[in-house]
Parts: structure tokens; C-alpha cells; sequence
């Protein structure tokens, strides 16, 4: 194998220490805080139309934002001696932020007074790209290695237990966050799934009505659960592939926690009232304005890592986490962009509406997902991949195919025939990448299915990439207009949803968190009986939730196509399914309740100290051994 | 035409990164020599299990 060695080291800007940064910070804080009382009594004297909002953004970013960070960063490195640590990248973030957060509310004035033709966040993607830019630039000219240096042998790389040490309080962080937002997801969608069916259950707060919660539950999931614990696991396998320590570790540690109040109060927002009414983009502007920036920050350390790496090839599963860092921040942007910012009108709205929330899933998670199963099967087996050249062509395919498949959502909508068309061709295209993956998969288990028995880690992943298969080619025969008109707008879609979201992507991201946690806590899990709770109570709620609502909503839909139907009765016939959703989701949350425990267990440090995996067969207790001994 | 620009430029800027990806891939020899490739993501402790097409051996660690 050939390995690049480690990047010369950096050559120091000259730039002071952590203390002086964070004395900057504040005092950057306080300027902030100044000028949004200023522009207060601005709006309380001569009424300025745009001074209210810019004081908002000012006070809670400028202020709240600086001093937040600031205390953050004295908090993590108050032990570090003065001036011992580079802080370049911190700098860096912190000038981008407060450039982006200046540019931000000259737009709204300039905007307000009809002085900006070309509207508010264009002129924040602009510094936004540049910053970005001039980020990459830095990174890759001070990482980039010598010649000389390419000759340096295999074992100057870190180890295994290196690289993990690297990324214990950074994966750590950004796991558990994911874990607490999977409960308050879980609760929101046992609300939403409740009222269904029984719509006066806590009908009288208006915060818990079903038109708030089910987006609260959708972001939470998306934003919180999926996208927390995909980054975890992208950051983790990209240290190991690279096979370098993790970089700017305590600036992933404040993005962790910077995404996690965006979200926060972004879903409070939500349950307020204040969503934007678009499905897939319902957080309020400036809280994703603050997911983007965390993208950023993302898409720079993959950057890094990938320019600074000791392994000469990529594997595939680089090739899939780098194109989610790349593809996903450029997706939201773009759709925040063309939906908010710049608003196209009319019907093409829900043009770029579609292709955004279809790729949430296409180019955000189902790289992801791919690429940790890309990873773990083999690991697990100790074998490699059947064909790798059908794993390479399954990205490439990826990244040509789904980016189109958005439109099919419009079938029958208001718009150019050809554009649907494109949206139903790409999504038949699509048979080639999954075809790639399950027949890539499939032949790599041959031969090793009954280790399904023993590893909890195989049987989440192998769960998730057989969904994987499911998902994605019932979703191509969705795009078609026969059967799409029989099963858009019915409960069909949404148990396709969660087929593609929890199935397959949820699934493999608890397989991972089952492989990486003992890594980074140095521990095994606490009980094996608690992860097969784990398993069967998700796999059989899984199950339940999609025969329920696929055969339901296939006759919900038949019978909405037949006019001589009063529509009542189609609604009342689809109460039976509705409540078993609600039990399937029930189910679903005893396991994830279990999970929580797990992963608890782990991070307090409760793990069982065992030189092997947790095995399903090896760790039978008591209570359960008479079966053994029969 | 401000919403034309912005659409033009994002898949303009998208297809010229992919194509130059694409074309770094096949510069630096990295859709070559396949079969060594997938067994990149063994160590050397791991190795004895790598190579092998079909062996059942485990990693050290791997479950």
C-alpha cells in the first residue's frame, strides 16, 4: 500500500495565542451588543423599518454568537498554557463568521431601503464562497507534502488506536447530541402519528398541534438524529481512510455545539409557529443560515483530511463521504438561496423545493449510509468487497443519476412535461447504482450470513443496505406515472419515506455507532440482550410501519382515483393503519430508549472492559441460558 | 434573470467540479489496479485476511 507521510508543519502566521483570542472575542461580543442598542433606539426614535430585525440578528449572533464561542473556547483550553496552541483555524472562523454576520445585516438594510436589486443572500453566499476559498487555499498550501516526503514509509502514519484517540471528544459529541435529538424526534412523531387518528389528543395547546410537530419531527430526524450521527461516522471513517488524526478538532467541538443551538432554535421557532411552510426546509432563515455555515466547516475538514492524507488511494466510501460534504452544503445553500433569498416564483418554486428534499436523502444521507456500509461489512467479515469496480461505478452513476430524480415528486403539477419526464428517466436510471450496491453486497455476505447470529454491528448495517435496495427501487417504480397516481398523496409515500430514512439509512447509522463507540470509549456495550431489544423492536416496528401504510396507502390512493367513493369514508377506512403506525412507532421507541441507554452507559465510562466485541451468542445471561443448556 | 444567474452559475460551478474529479481520478490512478484497492482499508495486522477472495478469516478486531 502506498502511503503519503505526514504534512511538513505548518508555518506559523504569527497570529497570538488562545488568550488573546478570546479577550478578542469578547471585546468583539461587546461591539455587537453596542450596536443593537444602537439600532434599538434607532428603531425607537425615527422608526427605521429594517432597525428591528438587524438588532435581532445582531444581539443574538453578534453578542450571544461571539460570547457563546468565546466562553466555549476559554472553557476547553483554560488548561493549556498560553500561546502553546496554534489557533490559525480559530481565527479564521471567527473573522468568517463576524464578516458573514456584517454582511448579513447590511443586506437586510440594504434590502429594506430597495438599494440591494439582487437581495440579501446572495450578498451572504459571497463571502461565503470566498471564505470557503480562501479556507481550501490555506489548508492545501500548508498541508500539502514534499516530494521528498512521499518516500517516507507506512508505519510514520498514526495507528488505529491513535486516530481513534484523535476523534474520541469530537465523535463523541456530535454522537450523543444525535442520540438526544433521536428521542425528542421519536416523542414528536408519536404525537403526530397519534393524532392521526385521534385528533383530539392534546388538541388544545396550539404549539402541539399536528401542523407544528410533524415538521419539528421531520428536522429533528433530518437535521438532529441523521445528519449529527452521519457526521460523526463521516468524521470518524475519514480519519481512519486517510488514516490521520482528526484536524481541528476543537472547532468541529464548537460546530457540534453551534449546530445543536441553530437546531434548538430553529425547532422551537417551528413549534411556535413560525415555520417557512416549506417541506424539507421548514427551520426559519436564520437558523439555517447557521446549518450552513456549520456545512462549511464541515466540507474544510474533509477537505483537509483529504489533502493531508497518508493513504495514496481512496476508497469508495472517501469517494461518498467527500461527495456528501460537497454535494449537501451546496444543495442548501442553493435551495435556501433560490427558495428564500432570490425567490423563484410560482410553480418553479416547488421545482427547486423537490430537488432539494429529495436529495436530502439521494446526495446527503445515502452517501453517508453507503459509505459506512462500504466500510463495516468488510470490516466485520475480514474480507473485502466482492467487486470494487462496481463500487466505483455505483458512485459515479450516484452522482449523475440522483440529482435529477427530484421532479417526479410533481407528476401531474403545472409544469413542462419534459421536466417531469427528466425526473422519471434519472430515477429509472437510478437501477444501475442500487443494482451496483446490492449485488456488490450481497456477494461480499455470500457464504457469511450466519454471522448475522453474532454481530449486532452486521445485522443493523446488512438491515440497512438491504433496505437500501428495497428503498430505492420501489422509489424508481414510484416515479412512474401509472403507479405514481395511484400512490401520491396517500400514507404510501410516507411509509416509502421512512423505508428510505430509518430502514436503511437509521439502521446502518446504528450498526456504526455499534462499531466505533467501543473504539472511542476503549469499552465494550453494557448488555447484548439490551441491543437485540434494540434491534428486534426497530426491525419489527420498521415492519409493521411499512406493510401498514404501504397496503393502506396503495388503497387509500385506489380508492381516491375513484370519484364514486365519498372521500369520508376513504378517510375513516385509513384509521385501522394509522394506529398500527402508532404502534409501530411505539415499538420503534422502546428501541431507541434501549439505544439511548447503550450509548449512556458508554459515555459514562459503564462499558464492560472485554478484549473482543460484544457478540449476540457469547454474553447469554442467566435469565436466558436454560435455553442453552436444552 | 437574477434567478437564471444564480441557477447557471450553482450547476456550472457542480459540473466543472465533477468533471474535474472525475478527471483527477483517472490522472492519478485511482479507478486502476481494483482488486488491491478494495483490501485498502486493511492494516497490516489485518492483512492476512485481506487479499483472500472468500477466506473467512477475521481482523484482529472485527467482529
Amino acid at each position: 500500500m502506498s502511503t503519503i507521510p505526514a504534512s511538513r508543519p505548518r508555518a506559523p502566521l504569527g497570529l497570538p495565542g488562545l488568550p488573546t483570542l478570546v479577550s478578542l472575542g469578547c471585546g468583539v461580543s461587546v461591539c455587537w451588543l453596542a450596536f443593537g442598542l444602537f439600532l434599538l433606539g434607532l428603531d425607537r426614535v425615527i422608526h427605521i423599518p429594517a432597525a428591528e430585525a438587524a438588532c435581532r440578528d445582531a444581539l443574538s449572533f453578534g453578542f450571544a454568537g461571539n460570547a457563546l464561542a468565546s466562553a466555549a473556547i476559554w472553557f476547553y483550553t483554560r488548561r493549556q498554557p498560553n500561546g502553546q496552541r496554534p489557533a490559525e483555524w480559530l481565527y479564521l472562523t471567527g473573522a468568517f463568521y463576524n464578516a458573514l454576520l456584517g454582511a448579513l445585516l447590511t443586506a437586510i438594510f440594504l434590502t429594506a431601503f430597495d438599494f440591494l436589486p439582487y437581495n440579501l443572500p446572495i450578498v451572504v453566499a459571497l463571502p461565503l464562497g470566498l471564505g470557503a476559498l480562501c479556507a481550501v487555499a490555506a489548508a492545501s498550501s500548508a498541508a500539502r507534502p514534499t516530494a521528498a516526503e512521499h518516500e517516507v514509509h507506512e508505519q510514520a502514519a498514526p495507528g488505529r488506536a491513535e486516530i481513534d484517540a484523535s476523534c474520541r471528544q469530537v465523535v463523541v459529541a456530535w454522537f450523543v447530541s444525535a442520540v438526544v435529538w433521536l428521542l425528542f424526534g421519536s416523542l414528536l412523531a408519536l404525537l403526530a402519528s397519534i393524532k392521526l387518528h385521534s385528533p383530539y389528543f392534546l388538541a388544545n395547546s396550539a404549539w402541539l398541534t399536528f401542523g407544528r410537530v410533524r415538521p419539528a419531527h421531520l428536522n429533528a430526524m433530518t437535521y438532529g438524529w441523521a445528519s449529527m450521527s452521519g457526521i460523526g461516522t463521516l468524521l470518524w471513517l475519514q480519519a481512519r481512510l486517510c488514516r490521520i488524526t482528526l484536524p481541528f478538532r476543537e472547532a468541529l467541538y464548537l460546530v457540534a455545539f453551534y449546530w445543536n443551538v441553530a437546531l434548538a432554535y430553529g425547532l422551537f421557532r417551528i413549534l411556535a409557529g413560525d415555520s417557512s411552510g416549506v417541506e424539507w426546509l421548514e427551520l426559519p432563515m436564520y437558523s439555517a443560515m447557521g446549518l450552513s455555515l456549520a456545512f462549511v466547516v464541515l466540507f474544510l475538514t474533509s477537505a483537509k483530511m483529504l489533502l493531508t492524507r497518508r493513504a495514496e488511494h481512496l476508497y469508495v466510501s472517501q469517494w461518498y463521504l467527500f461527495g456528501a460534504v460537497f454535494w449537501f452544503p451546496f444543495l442548501f445553500i442553493a435551495a435556501n438561496v433560490l427558495i428564500f433569498a432570490t425567490p423563484v416564483g410560482g410553480s418553479v418554486k416547488a421545482v427547486a423545493n423537490w430537488w432539494f428534499a429529495h436529495n436530502v436523502l439521494g446526495l446527503w444521507l445515502t452517501p453517508i449510509g453507503l459509505a459506512t456500509a462500504y466500510y463495516l461489512i468488510p470490516k466485520v467479515l475480514g474480507r473485502p468487497i466482492h467487486s470494487y469496480y462496481l463500487s466505483i461505478l455505483g458512485f459515479w452513476t450516484v452522482g449523475l443519476f440522483y440529482n435529477w430524480v427530484g421532479t417526479h415528486h410533481l407528476i401531474g403539477g403545472p409544469l413542462p412535461a419534459w421536466l417531469i419526464s427528466v425526473g422519471v428517466v434519472s430515477s429509472l436510471m437510478m437501477f444501475i447504482p442500487v443494482v451496483t450496491v446490492a449485488v456488490n453486497h450481497h456477494l461480499t455476505m455470500v457464504g457469511h450470513f450466519h454471522r448475522l447470529r453474532q454481530s449486532p454491528t452486521l445485522r443493523f448495517t446488512v438491515f440497512g443496505a438491504m433496505s437500501y435496495t428495497l428503498v430505492s427501487l420501489q422509489g424508481s417504480l414510484m416515479a412512474l406515472r401509472t403507479i405514481n397516481q395511484t400512490t401520491h398523496f396517500t400514507h404510501y409515500t410516507i411509509a416509502h419515506a421512512h423505508l428510505g430514512v430509518y430502514a436503511f439509512f437509521t439502521m446502518i447509522m446504528f450498526g456504526a455507532y455499534y462499531y466505533i463507540v467501543p473504539r472511542l470509549t476503549g469499552r465494550e456495550w453494557w448488555s447484548a440482550p439490551l441491543i437485540a431489544v434494540h434491534f428486534w423492536s426497530t426491525a419489527i416496528g420498521m415492519s409493521i410501519y411499512f406493510v401498514a401504510l404501504t397496503y393502506g396507502g396503495f388503497m387509500q390512493g385506489k380508492q381516491m382515483n375513484d370519484p364514486d367513493v365519498p372521500f369520508l369514508r376513504i378517510v375513516a377506512q385509513m384509521v385501522p393503519y394509522l394506529q398500527w403506525r402508532s404502534v409501530a412507532g411505539s415499538l420503534m421507541t422502546v428501541g431507541h430508549v434501549a439505544f439511548a441507554f447503550l450509548v449512556l452507559q458508554m459515555v459514562r465510562g459503564q462499558g464492560r472492559p472485554m478484549p473482543g466485541p460484544t457478540l449476540f451468542t457469547g454474553h447469554m445471561p442467566p435469565l436466558f441460558a436454560w435455553r442453552r443448556r436444552r | 434573470m437574477s434567478t437564471y444567474i444564480t441557477i447557471w452559475a450553482f450547476m456550472l460551478a457542480a459540473a466543472i467540479s465533477v468533471a474535474w474529479a472525475l478527471s483527477w481520478a483517472i490522472r492519478r490512478g485511482q479507478l486502476q489496479n481494483t482488486r488491491a484497492q478494495a483490501a485498502s482499508i486493511f492494516d497490516p495486522d489485518e492483512r492476512d485476511a485481506a487479499p483472500r477472495r472468500g477466506s473467512p478469516t477475521l481482523s484482529t478486531r472485527g467482529e
